[in-house]
């Protein structure tokens, strides 16, 4: 029962995030991100594919005011621990936009590991804060250090740290 | 009553946002209705009588019934102009 209650507390730190990545593909850029989870042990092995493939079926690309953001899930089901990666791209990787399927330069990843909890609403609502503010995602996006991220997005999330 | 559906990739993460603001928007307005939380592949199973369906992406198969996107509810671009098809769709 503890157990289960500690699976839906959100695991985000300063390891989670991964600054200046170089990707060719969104599909190679999934892969590295999700590697992220698998190392901490935050998700099933299965957990990759499923990521690959629901962008496949179901784009995740959305466009903001200023900087492209993608926002990767998959299902419930792969995932062991509630937790959020981070990452900036050093030169944008193309997604498809999730309305429209067209083609979006994205900067911005924030790939998320929802468990089936009812605190995933919280943890979108506080996402979609961040899409919203202009200079948070300019801050977030040319931050130097993983610090500087993590302090961006933190009061955010605060609430649902553990 | 009116009957809503709010469908995304997996019904899980997306839809639940959207959901969130529909339901706001909805009881703003003052619109009895029942709201019903859904993915993309199940959707043909419960559009037979909706009113409206709200989903976070472009819905290809032509339901008859008004669909809307409501990424905007995400990001904030033009959440104020969704609101308004949200409730003129709705109104009789």
């Amino acid at each position: 029962m503890n157990q289960d209650k500690n699976r839906n507390k959100l695991k985000f730190d300063e390891d989670m995030i991964m600054l200046n990545i170089c990707a060719s593909s969104s599909k190679e850029l999934l892969k590295e991100l999700s590697q992220v989870f698998y190392d901490r042990g935050y998700v099933q092995d299965s957990f990759k594919q499923a990521i690959v493939k629901r962008e496949e079926q179901y784009p995740t690309g959305l466009k903001t005011t200023s900087i492209g953001v993608a926002i990767p899930h998959a299902d419930p089901v792969h995932v062991k621990q509630e937790s959020l990666a981070v990452g900036i791209l050093s030169d944008a990787v193309i997604f498809n936009e999730m309305t429209s399927s067209e083609s979006l330069n994205v900067e911005i990843i924030f790939m998320l590991a929802i468990t089936d909890s009812g605190q995933h609403l919280i943890m979108l609502q506080a996402l979609s804060e961040i899409l919203k503010d202009k200079e948070k995602l300019s801050s977030i996006r040319y931050a130097a250090t993983k610090e500087e991220v993590f302090q961006c997005i933190l009061p955010y999330i605060k609430e649902l740290l553990e | 009553m009116k009957k809503v559906i709010v469908a995304c990739g997996g019904g899980i993460a997306t839809s639940t946002l959207i959901a969130d603001k529909v339901r706001q928007t909805l009881d703003e307005a003052g619109i009895d209705y029942q709201l019903t939380q859904t993915t993309l592949s199940e959707l043909v199973y419960e559009v037979s009588d909706a009113d409206l369906i709200v989903t976070s992406m472009k819905v290809e198969s032509d339901f008859g019934v008004p669909a809307l996107s409501g990424a905007g509810f995400l990001t904030g671009i033009n959440e104020k102009g969704i609101k308004e098809q949200i409730i003129s769709a709705l109104s009789d």
